[in-house]
């Protein structure tokens, strides 16, 4: 059963009117995916961050806390196509692209055919990407970032909005191959899957276990999201969040000058330009779903762990003493001000 | 274009700017009080210091150095205080965006301000319509915003500061607290002083007279009427006695202390007796007093008569001036008076005695002839009278009283010390060089004739004595009065006798406004011209004559007592240098296996370092399959042990130097590289093998 879906205002309408509506749109989304996933709020709302922005996300978390749902039913609330590649060690290139088929047709004569790979699709969920093979990553991370294949020659774009959610299991280490710090890179944002709460766990036991399997309602129509990502890009960021976020960047890096303490002992390398880009895309789609046309500081900050947690590569001092990227993230944002704001 | 929140911001930042600056001038003003409270206490503290009874240091009880000290830190603390206002004014100025930060923090409004600042100012390029959302929003918002001006915040530091400071520097005393004089004449009663020169006992007796004529001031103090009378009252006694000179001495130093000390609090004159006095007297004491440089009282008759002009009828008026006129008419001027007695007198002290009985015109002296009421001219009485007693050369002396009566004697008073003494008036009979004659001759004001002599009086009641020698010393007659005032004396007396005249007849005819007013002037003149106020100018020539020689004779007596060993033998001999521990063996082999954990040969652990014998004192070589059995170490060695693991430990604990440790370390990294080559190490691990051996180098 459809319910009104709410759509963006024509690009006509005033622009106050559209970003009333565009966060109301948001809001339904952003409901219904809760209503299948529960307690996890927080990464819904980076995951249709990542969505506006048309980034990357990598998704982390222990088996069956619903990584894979996540992306299922945030493509069934945007009616948007959705594949799942499981990553074996065996796993091949052209598994994930898809590979050119010589095929026979009524006359006998042989031509090549493309067969599309699971690749073709607009939410891609990459299972346990670590355990493919460096060679099948970097054909993944080529379509990530190109938003197209090359197959046989072939230039083949892939449909829009396409978006990326890798996974990483972070238990088994044994015969993996994590991705290396250059790639992760690529990611806009890196979400860390919480285990749910006691009254969460209830709800999930109870709901999932019946005999009536819940459906996902479409909260948003295909065009809506593209002209949201659209959107998006025109929300306005004022020279001082911008030098916020570069200061947030240029914090990350050891031997910066506004380095905190626990940056120049437990990171080996900070991160590179991508942040400071992420870091503002994010901070846009945050302010859009807030219903404002501009960017507060605020923002970037309650974006600064999903862009940056990835982003830093520790040091052997902080594997020692356990000290985590969130930490390191909490300490930036806490002590990095916007020195240059006048 | 139109830019409201642009406006209105720029104004809001000058409005807050502008509250800054006075803040912080303020917050410097209080500061600046409390700096010059501190001061004046820093000033106060000697004083503080001795009613404690300690002594103060040597640059604070010294007043020039303590106050060059004072002038100079305050000023540099001023000069810091202004500094830092500045500074701190520059450091909190704002300009419009970052008050636009500052409201959005304020109201939660995200930045909102700040952004269409920025749009406004065109600093930012954005889609048109979505900037114009920002701006109408923000306009929206600045125009519910209430108190943008960041609110006064008051100096309360500096407030408490300065609080603090003044109720400090308030219980501090203003002034030295008063030697135990009686303390020590009561001491000094018990020996026998020494014998009083004659020269100083005929001075303090012209002091005594010059207090008896003090005492008869119109409406002086009681209390210091009879401080006065005190102090005379012992100074005749001394005359009588001189055996028990020192404890007259100090008795009458200490009331004229207190007499001092209290006309300087509440000034000489009461203001209940000056009221009683009747219109005549009153006028006619202000014109005597005028005439024979007694400004001090003349200013009290004339701030007196000034204050009976207020409410008065027509008639009171008419009182007043005809007394004026009757005492103006009654009163010769002091200047042909002086002369007068200059050429009279000639030093013949009698002769001046008399002519200053006569000219006594300054000194009424007529009046003094009778003495009585030259007791007005009191002084010119006195020095009739002295000059009855034939001691014209007293009189002489007292004309010259101060200075001069003894330098009547004075060609010997230099010689006779007391010149010496008065020195000052030695020199003022010659020729007011003594200082005080000479600042008599000056300025010839009576006030420094009046030092010269208390005889000053006499001097001032230009008792010609004064007036014949002051004639001379004229100048330090100052004596003007009785004597010789000076020229510039003799004008001043002059024009205010003339403005006596004047106010008279205005008086008279019933004016009160104008004349009230100038009399509050004249007497405001006169009090200036005085200095310190003639009066308090003979009370301190009285003193310190009665000091001179108190303090003179204590000298005598202790050179006749001789040897009171001071000798206050220090001699304390401290300091005995106790070698404390040459390093003795701290660490008495703490090792509890006997072994001294630091390991470190000859330090801290001491001897104990390394004996015993312990599992850990043989090698422990690593495993490594590359080698062959474990390695021997030498356990007894003195120096440190080459066990792997206690190196290890010690590491741990931050120790990274040292030969053993670089080897232990290049053992154990050959090993696991060779580990890592042969495929021993899964691969996700080796890189964090590497980074350990990376982490735990040595240094």
């Amino acid at each position: 059963m459809n319910t009104a879906i709410p759509t963006t205002a024509p690009a006509s309408a005033p622009t106050d009117d559209r970003i009333a509506r565009a966060q109301e749109s948001l809001g339904a989304l952003k409901a219904e995916i809760e209503r299948r996933l529960f307690g996890q709020s927080n990464l819904v709302l980076q995951a249709i961050i990542g969505l506006l922005t048309r980034g990357n996300i990598l998704i982390e978390g222990q088996p069956g806390l619903g990584k894979t749902l996540l992306v299922k039913v945030m493509a069934e609330a945007i009616d948007l196509d959705f594949s799942r590649i499981q990553f074996t060690p065996d796993l091949m290139p052209a598994d994930i692209t898809g590979s050119q088929t010589l095929m026979h047709d009524e006359h006998g004569r042989a031509r090549l055919d493309f067969r599309a790979g699971p690749i073709f699709a607009n939410l891609v969920l990459a299972d346990e990407v670590n355990r493919a093979t460096p060679k099948t990553q970097s054909a993944l991370l080529e379509a990530m970032q190109e938003h197209a294949v090359t197959v046989g020659g072939v230039r083949r774009l892939l449909p829009e909005p396409f978006l990326v959610a890798a996974t990483q299991n972070p238990i088994e280490m044994e015969g993996t191959y994590p991705l290396p710090e250059a790639q992760l890179d690529r990611f806009l944002l890196k979400l860390e899957v919480v285990f749910p709460s006691f009254e969460d766990l209830r709800e999930i036991g109870l709901r999932t276990t019946g005999r009536t399997e819940d459906t996902t309602q479409r909260a948003m129509e295909k065009q809506t999201m593209l002209d949201l990502q659209n959107l998006v890009r025109d929300i306005v960021v004022a020279p001082h969040v911008a030098e916020f976020c570069a200061a947030l960047t240029l914090a990350t890096h050891p031997e910066a000058p506004n380095a905190t303490p626990d940056v120049k002992r437990f990171v080996r390398y900070g991160a590179s330009p991508r942040a400071m880009q992420g870091l503002i895309l994010a901070g846009r789609a945050y302010a859009l779903l807030c219903g404002r046309a501009w960017v507060a500081e605020d923002d970037i900050r309650a974006v600064a762990h999903p862009v940056l947690r990835h982003r830093m590569i520790p040091s052997f001092d902080a594997k020692l003493e356990g000290v985590t990227n969130n930490r390191l993230v909490d300490g930036l944002i806490a002590t990095v001000p916007n020195v240059r704001a006048s | 274009m139109n830019l409201p929140l642009s406006n209105l911001l720029r104004r809001w930042s000058t409005a807050s700017n502008r509250r800054r600056a006075l803040e912080e001038l303020a917050r410097a003003a209080v500061w600046l009080g409390a700096t010059a409270v501190v001061a004046a206490g820093i000033d106060r503290l000697p004083h503080g210091l001795a009613y404690l009874g300690w002594e103060a240091p040597e640059w604070l009880a010294n007043v020039d150095t303590r106050r060059s000290v004072i002038v100079w830190s305050a000023g540099i603390v001023a000069l810091a205080i202004v500094v830092r206002g500045v500074w701190q004014f520059v450091r909190r100025r704002t300009g419009p965006f970052a008050l636009a930060r500052a409201l959005d923090r304020k109201h939660e409004t995200r930045d909102l301000l700040a952004t269409a600042w920025a749009l406004e100012g065109g600093k930012l390029a954005a889609d048109p319509g979505l900037a114009q959302v920002v701006l109408d929003r923000a306009n929206g918002t600045s125009r519910g915003i209430t108190n943008p001006v960041t609110p006064w915040m008051a100096p309360g530091r500096a407030l408490a500061t300065l609080g603090i400071a003044a109720a400090v520097v308030g219980i501090l005393p203003t002034e030295a607290p008063l030697p135990d004089l009686a303390g020590t004449a009561n001491a000094a009663e018990s020996s026998n002083a020494p014998t009083l020169p004659e020269a100083t006992r005929e001075r303090l007796a012209r002091t005594a007279e010059a207090l008896a004529k003090l005492e008869r001031r119109p409406a002086l103090r009681d209390a210091t009427r009879s401080k006065l009378a005190q102090a005379r009252a012992h100074l005749e006694a001394m005359q009588r006695d001189p055996s028990k000179s020192i404890g007259a001495l100090s008795r009458a130093e200490q009331a004229l202390r207190e007499a001092q000390r209290e006309a300087a609090k509440d000034g000489m004159f009461d203001p209940k007796q000056l009221e009683q006095l009747d219109a005549e007297t009153l006028a006619r004491e202000m014109i005597e007093a005028i005439e024979r440089g007694d400004t001090d009282t003349a200013a009290a008759m004339a701030e007196e008569m000034a204050r009976r002009t207020e409410d008065a009828s027509d008639a009171d008026l008419e009182k007043l001036g005809k007394a004026m006129e009757r005492a103006l008419a009654n009163t010769e001027p002091s200047t042909s008076a002086s002369r007068e007695r200059n050429d009279s007198e000639s030093g013949q002290s009698g002769e001046s005695g008399q002519e200053s009985g006569k000219s006594g015109e300054s000194g009424k002296s007529g009046e003094s002839g009778k003495s009585g009421e030259s007791g007005k001219s009191g002084e010119s009485g006195k020095s009739s009278e002295s000059g009855k007693s034939g001691e014209s050369g007293k009189s002489g002396e007292s004309g010259k009283s101060g200075e001069s009566g003894k330098s009547g004697e004075s060609g010997k008073s230099g010689e006779s010390g007391k010149s010496g003494e008065s020195g000052k008036s030695g020199e003022s009979g010659k020729s007011g060089e003594s200082g005080k004659s000479g600042e008599s001759g000056k300025s010839g004001e009576s006030g420094k004739s009046g030092e010269s002599g208390e005889s000053g009086e006499s001097g001032k009641s230009g008792e010609s004595g004064k007036s014949g020698e002051s004639g001379k010393s004229g100048e330090s007659g100052g004596a003007g009065e009785s004597g010789a005032p000076s020229r510039g004396e003799s004008e001043r007396r002059a024009r205010w006798r003339n403005e006596a005249e004047s106010l008279s007849e205005r008086l008279r005819g019933g004016e009160s406004g104008g004349p009230r007013s100038e009399l509050r002037e004249l007497a405001e003149r006169m009090r200036e011209r005085s200095g310190s106020g003639s009066l308090e100018r003979q009370l301190e020539k009285a003193l310190e004559d009665v000091e001179k020689a108190r303090s003179r004779q204590f000298e005598e007596m202790n050179k006749e007592g001789e040897g009171e060993g001071e000798g206050e033998g220090e001699g304390e001999g401290e300091g005995e240098g106790e070698g404390e521990g040459e390093g003795k063996g701290e660490g008495k082999g703490e090792g509890k296996s006997g072994r001294a954990r630091s390991g470190k040969p000859g330090g801290k652990p001491g001897p104990g370092g390394g004996r015993g014998s312990d599992q850990y004192g043989t090698s422990t070589a690593p495993p490594d399959a590359s080698r062959g059995g474990a390695e021997e170490v030498d356990a007894e060695a003195a120096g440190p042990l080459k066990g792997a693991v206690r190196y290890i430990e010690r590491m741990a604990q931050g120790q990274r130097t040292g030969p053993e440790f670089r080897d232990v370390h290049r053992e154990y990294e050959e090993i696991a590289e060779a580990a890592v080559r042969r495929e021993q190490i899964p691969l996700t691990r080796r890189d964090y093998i590497r980074s350990y051996f990376e982490a735990v180098r040595p240094d």
